[in-house]
């Protein structure tokens, strides 16, 4: 064996090409040469997972072929699909001046005259680009309004999950208490696929300690294949299954022995007093809801004295009205789904039904505690998590509901073994209480003096969607931006007319395929004057563009990202801190780093003090200040610097912030030792000043802060649903009374799945499921990915029954068309057993038709012939990867 | 004389495919060539099916078929039970891979670039930096050697392999689920060791009698 090494460095970096990440890592580098990416040991298990073959595929990422290798200018001033945008190379200066003068002159143009940002700025899905887009939120803090919204797939991540749970329990991300949990209901949440590699070494543990999982999906997905059981399920369905759940637990069970009643009485609202109007009984001098105290056998406020002795169920009588308690209000609404009626609609057999009731809580061990970090709390390790289908589009916030509402029937919320929510980003302040005694939570104002009108964005989330927050790097990029694209084509009426940004940033995102509807979506891009892309290869988006710009590839590039804690699915990190991701080699091509692009603009367009000054005040880099009472690295406004020094003051700021001004490191130490941590607290979390980073149980800070989850009974979304429909209805705008529908204090079954039909020809479901090897790893050009996923079972082709297949005609490996109502996709058929008969499965995201290698797989996609629609939206804007079809053989 | 075995726990592992990305990145495999599979299949009739991941690599049999019909030499068992091809004497007659029960053996009929016309700085890295057998050569056959680079280099600094993950091979040091294990399969203090006897740790195929030196557990 001969090792005729004369250089042979391992360098800490990190990965993040999903949103589980960064995955710390060690890259081998010898001569010169990317050779191979390891997992960094040092870290592991202790704040960061180990890589996944996503994040080892940056060897071949970063050697590709196929890069933008310096900056590019169109030639070609038509814009099309088919057409050759005659791409010829330019130096960055020519690129930069170019960009310069149009934003030169949309400063001076400012706002249309309809009050919309001339300049719109999109980046990629599930907040990936945030661990890569250096002082991109400096730079458009700097720079003023921008329409966020003309996005990829951001309503098709687990939207209403992020709404609902940063809104019930500061939960951008929920989850089973894995080291802890015991059984877990999943209604297709597809961890396997997308919760990436902390999700893959917890439930291995979990597995081996004996966590039980049920999936319920209409296809046996990769994380189906590591469940206990799985349990076919028709689409849409889910929330029917989820309310027989409900029903058997409070109607055929004994409700004070299936449900954590202690748990209702102190951490809900369950025992709140509902008047006959919908609203909660209100003490008249306090303003605080009330409930009944059964032994003083009167009304009072929620928060005085203890809970034991709260009635959660009876009529009263308060002051002439009669009153009775949230709970008994949900037991009485769910009277009428049984698992007779949801195995109708499901196609789950009744029995199943009772047995899954039975098993889940018979494992949520009511009664039963347990002590972490010195606080006592409930151990109930049960959990019911959701994919992404089941909990967007119609049926979403149902189905979201009945998650939260069966978890806090056993007292499963927040506490040991539970579900527990993950990362906060919609409302990432300390808690605190709301009055009522619940979260505080910002909900965006629906009363007439304080209404927003008109809409910000191309999209309208800020009129449409009062639950999404306000938080600018997250509240508008997680909004609802397939409307973004529908009301280009067809803009309401009602609406300020709406024209196409002047200029258009697209970052790590590619919306013409990612988005459904793609020609909806090319039609409005054509339209668009000037288009700059940061590129690292030829996609169909930047097929578009008048500029551009390559960034350095991830192992060329630097920047600081959060690590550990409770800060992304799965994660469970006892420690919590910041690592590097620092250039392994020096740049191959004639790119350039992200964060010098934004500087070198922000001086040329001449905001660069703004810039500076938005850096300083902790814009979008982690919130990190670089100026406390502590500390003082911040940058003079008008001085232009380089990368390598803002982020040595970044990093300097970052720990001192960390440990309270005991221990400071710079860029070079970090460069050294990859990450700094300090021990989390998985009971307190972490909060400097207003930033806070949650706890993995949320239950002590409850406890401690007297607060309430504001479940079963939604009380303010009836209040906010109401005024929000006599807002619009005061502009005339009635398209959107199907998604003020869903405002209910207590979720109803409607027919779902009726929202897709279009007619019987169109007679299976056409739904697609997540790809581990690709997803959000923008690495579709690389043919080592390609040999990976092949081994994957249907990944390649259109999944049908083999029933089904059979009763059409279809044999596996046919080529056969996908048709909907507005157009069709080929794929060849890949016949199973584990495919519900009424369904095809694709794997998302493909149907590429310029980046290379892609788009010469020929793997189906459902985007372009799934409509962009109101009926399938839901009231937070979220809608599905699913569409009706009729398959038959080419 | 320690006897390297790997062990795979198949309650763990997820299919997430990164061992057999990690192989190929570590061995410098051309496109087409694979060393290590996850294999993704279903068993039963809807609605009660079962999805199975099974990884495989080369067994490193005890008493391994390849090495009885090689008529050049070139399969080579070491001391430490590690089954190896030395390219140089390999005629490409693949005999072997007739032989091999658990089709583990790879014909490199011609090496492949992953860009078509052109080659990558990682692909044209130089052949003298490399391990002996990562020097791919058309015409010959190859397989997994359970990373006996890392495990060689890694004694020679007196680390341990399956304990130090330099000296361990690089799907187990990368598995994201830690579903892989390495080590000596006669110390009985050893983790694999200590897992096939707690979980009832089988080999594939153990009828045949080759005595395979990777072991699963359900």
């Amino acid at each position: 064996m001969s090792f005729n090494e004369q250089e042979d460095a391992r360098i800490a970096t990190y990965d993040m090409q999903c949103n589980t990440g960064p995955c710390l890592m060690k890259v081998r580098r010898v001569n010169g040469t990317v050779v191979s990416i390891e997992g960094n040991e040092d870290f592991y298990g202790r704040a960061a997972a180990r890589p996944c073959l996503k994040g080892l595929g940056l060897v071949q990422k970063l050697y590709s072929q196929n890069r933008v290798k310096t900056p590019l200018k169109r030639t070609n001033p038509k814009k099309g699909k088919d057409v050759d945008p005659g791409w010829v190379a330019i130096s960055w200066d020519e690129a930069l001046t170019t960009v310069t003068e149009k934003l030169k002159e949309m400063k001076q143009k400012g706002l249309t005259d309809n009050g919309y940002p001339r300049v719109a700025f999109s980046t990629g899905a599930d907040g990936i680009p945030r661990a890569t887009y250096g002082t991109l939120e400096a730079f458009l803090e700097a720079w003023g309004p921008v329409d966020r919204e003309l996005r990829g797939g951001s309503t098709k991540c687990l939207h209403d999950e992020h709404v609902l749970g940063e809104y019930w329990h500061k939960a951008f991300m929920n989850c089973a208490d894995s080291p802890r949990c015991n059984w877990v209901l999943s209604c297709g949440s597809n961890t396997n696929a997308s919760a990436g590699a902390p999700a893959f070494m917890r439930h291995g543990e979990a597995r081996i300690r004996g966590m039980k999982i049920i999936q319920v999906e209409p296809h046996l997905s990769v994380t189906g294949a590591t469940a206990t059981e799985w349990i076919p399920i028709k689409p849409k369905t889910d929330a029917a299954f989820l309310f027989a759940v409900m029903n058997v637990m409070l109607h055929e069970m004994d409700w004070q022995q299936s449900c954590d009643t202690t748990f209702l009485k102190q951490m809900t609202n369950s025992p709140y007093l509902v008047k006959a109007d919908g609203l909660f009984a209100r003490d008249p001098q306090s303003g605080k809801p009330l409930v009944w105290d059964k032994l003083e056998n009167r009304a009072k406020p929620f928060d005085e004295g203890d809970s034991e002795n709260l009635a959660l169920d009876g009529t009263f009588n308060v002051e002439g009205n009669e009153v009775r308690p949230a709970f008994q209000l949900l037991k009485e609404h769910v009277k009428e789904y049984t698992p007779s009626w949801a195995s109708n609609i499901t196609g789950i057999s009744e029995e199943t039904i009772r047995r899954i009731a039975k098993e889940f809580t018979e494992n949520a061990r009511i009664g039963s505690e347990i002590v972490i970090e010195g606080a006592r709390m409930p151990y109930r390790p049960v959990a019911i998590v959701m994919g992404k289908s089941v909990n967007n589009g119609v049926g979403g916030y149902e189905a979201v509901w009945l998650q939260h509402v069966l978890i806090t029937l056993v007292g499963a919320l927040e506490v040991a073994g539970g579900l527990l929510g993950q990362q906060v980003v919609i409302n990432p302040t300390p808690i605190k209480n709301d009055g009522d005694g619940f979260i505080h939570y910002p909900v965006f104002p629906t009363d007439p003096e304080r209404w927003s009108w008109p809409p910000k964005s191309r999209d309208a989330w800020n009129i449409l969607m009062p639950f999404i927050g306000r938080e600018p790097s997250a509240s508008g990029p997680y909004g609802p931006c397939h409307l973004g694209w529908m009301m280009q084509k067809n803009p309401p009426k009602e609406l300020p007319p709406i024209s196409p940004p002047e200029v258009w940033f697209t970052y790590r995102t590619n919306p013409v395929v990612s988005m459904w509807d793609c020609g909806t979506v090319i039609s409005v891009v054509e339209r668009i004057p000037f288009q700059v892309s940061f590129g690292y290869e030829l996609d169909e988006t930047n097929h578009f563009a008048d500029i551009i710009l390559p960034e350095n590839n991830d192992l060329e590039s630097l920047f600081m990202y959060p690590i550990g804690g409770q800060k992304q699915w799965e994660s469970f990190w006892e420690y919590t801190g910041f690592a590097i991701r620092q250039p392994v080699v020096k740049p191959l091509y004639d790119t350039r780093e992200l964060t010098d692009i934004f500087t070198e603009i922000a001086e040329r367009v001449g905001f660069l003090s703004e810039y500076n000054d938005a850096i300083n005040q902790g814009c979008g880099i982690n919130s990190i200040r670089l100026k406390t009472s502590v500390y003082d690295y911040s940058l003079e406004l008008s001085k232009k610097y380089s990368s390598e020094e803002i982020y040595d003051r970044l990093f300097r700021a970052a720990t001192m912030w960390l440990t309270d001004g005991k221990e400071e490191r710079g860029l070079e130490w970090f460069k050294e030792n990859g990450a700094f941590l300090i021990p989390f607290s998985k009971v307190s979390g972490l909060t400097r000043g207003n930033v806070y980073r949650r706890p993995w149980f949320l239950h002590p800070t409850m406890r401690e802060k007297g607060l309430r989850y504001n479940l079963p009974y939604q009380e303010q979304i009836k209040r906010v649903g109401e005024e929000l429909g006599q807002r619009l209805h005061e502009k005339g705008i009635n398209w959107w009374d199907s998604q003020l529908s869903e405002y209910t204090p207590l979720a109803e079954w409607r027919d779902f799945p009726a929202a897709y039909d279009t007619g019987p020809d169109f007679d299976l479901w056409l739904i697609c499921c997540r790809s581990m090897q690709y997803s959000l790893g923008a690495n579709a050009s690389l043919p080592l990915m390609f040999e990976a996923a092949q081994n994957v079972l249907g990944h390649t082709g259109a999944m049908i029954n083999s029933r089904t297949a059979k009763a059409k005609g279809i044999k596996n490996g046919d080529l056969i068309w996908m048709e909907s109502a507005i157009g069709r996709v080929q794929g060849r058929a890949c016949v199973r057993e584990g495919v519900h008969p009424d369904v095809v499965v694709t794997t998302q995201q493909f149907g590429q038709w310029k980046i290379a290698y892609a788009k010469d797989l020929g793997w189906p996609c459902l985007n372009p012939i799934t409509p962009i629609t109101l009926k399938t939206t839901n009231s937070s804007g979220s809608s599905t990867d699913q569409v009706k079809v009729k398959i038959y053989k080419v | 004389m320690p006897r390297w075995g790997m062990v795979f726990d198949l309650k763990k592992c997820c299919g997430c495919q990164t061992c057999f990305i990690s192989c190929k990145i570590e061995n410098f495999l051309p496109a087409g060539m694979y060393w290590n599979h996850v294999y993704d299949y279903e068993t039963g009739e809807y609605p009660h099916v079962k999805r199975n991941f099974l990884p495989t690599v080369c067994m490193h049999c005890d008493e391994p078929g390849c090495l009885e019909v090689c008529p050049t030499g070139a399969t080579i068992k070491r001391e430490d039970g590690i089954v190896y091809v030395d390219y140089d004497k390999c005629i490409g007659c693949r005999y072997c891979m007739m032989a091999c029960p658990y089709k583990a053996r790879y014909f490199n009929d011609k090496i492949k670039n992953y860009y078509p016309g052109n080659i990558t700085v990682y692909e044209a890295f130089p052949k003298e930096l490399r391990a002996e057998f990562q020097r791919h050569e058309p015409g010959i056959v190859s397989k997994c050697t359970f990373c006996m680079h890392r495990v060689d280099r890694g004694l020679s600094l007196n680390l341990i392999p399956g304990i130090d993950p330099e000296a361990t091979p690089a799907c187990v040091v990368n598995c994201p689920a830690q579903a892989r294990y390495f080590g000596d399969l006669d110390d009985p203090e050893s983790e694999v060791a200590q897992l096939i006897s707690k979980r009832s740790g089988y080999q594939l195929q153990k009828h045949l009698g080759a005595d395979p030196s990777v072991y699963y557990l359900k």
